[in-house]
């Protein structure tokens, strides 16, 4: 059964294509829990900075632990039968992202709570859009409306309404995420 | 390889090996996912997916979730090597056509 190099230039473009759609596809999948649990963070932790201000520290901070050390449980159950092993690697770049805006944050002392509360978002935002031109674009789509919600919030709501607005909206698009990303 | 691989030469097998490659190891895929990601009915993706089986390139994983059934099925080692040799024989196809 001789092959044509017509024959093979399609057939190699064929599992290019199939390829480049499962990966998107695993991506997607492989996302998705994590987005509606980090949906879940952002209600809990915008929301309870807007009830109560003075503890917003150390309402992110527990929630933060929470979040990565709950990310790296979804990954270890993601593992084939056998092969679950508590996922050290999401946990730590989870961690990895908290302290990168931390020590970016540290570099621009002093700042208000609206500026920390944007910045947070606006990393994880592009983060997403950058991950979509790898991985696909419905990461894109996510990641430019958390940018495009901050930006507004940001600068046209009022700053008492800010932490509100990212609770609902920031967590709602989140969480909606996950739910898209799962139905693919 | 003179010859290609014969499991994995038919258009609807390549399909369903390139699904599978860009999973990591042993990382199984829902059989309904498989299905929607390589165009296939449940029938036809059935047999040609027990024929990869049997050439030991898959691994199927049957179980319940929720008291409903749930088919799984993950690339081998061999799978993997296979299709890669694969891969490289149609590449050595075009290099030979660029070489004449």
């Amino acid at each position: 059964m001789p092959v044509s190099p017509q024959e093979a230039v399609a057939a190699l473009q064929d599992i290019a294509k199939t390829e480049r759609r499962s990966f998107s596809a695993y991506g997607y999948k492989a996302a998705a829990p994590h987005l509606m649990l980090w949906g879940v963070i952002w209600f809990l932790g915008y929301g309870g900075t807007y009830l109560l201000p003075p503890d917003s520290n150390w309402i992110w901070f527990g929630l933060l632990v929470i979040g990565a050390a709950s990310s790296a449980l979804i990954g270890m159950r993601m593992k084939p039968r056998g092969a679950a092993k508590f996922s050290w690697r999401i946990f730590f770049t989870w961690l990895s992202a908290l302290a990168a805006i931390s020590s970016v944050l540290s570099i621009f002392y002093p700042f208000n709570g609206l500026q920390v509360g944007s910045l947070f978002p606006l990393f994880i935002g592009w983060a997403y859009v950058i991950l979509g031109i790898w991985m696909g674009g419905r990461f894109a789509v996510a990641g430019l409306a958390i940018v495009a919600l901050t930006l507004f919030g940001f600068f046209y709501l009022p700053p008492a309404t800010f932490l509100l607005w990212m609770a609902l909206l920031g967590g709602a698009i989140l969480a909606g995420t996950g739910l898209w990303l799962r139905s693919v | 390889m003179e010859q290609p691989d014969a499991v994995i030469h038919q258009p609807m097998r390549l399909k369903i090996m390139a699904a599978l490659k860009p999973l990591p190891d042993k990382d199984p895929i829902e059989f309904v996912r498989l299905r929607d990601l390589v165009g296939a009915t449940d029938g036809n993706l059935g047999a040609h997916v027990t024929t990869l089986e049997e050439a030991g390139y898959v691994a199927v994983d049957k179980d319940f979730v929720a008291k409903k059934p749930r088919t799984r099925v993950a690339l081998t080692k061999e799978g993997r090597r296979a299709f890669e040799d694969y891969i490289a024989y149609l590449r050595g196809i075009l290099d030979a056509g660029d070489r004449a």
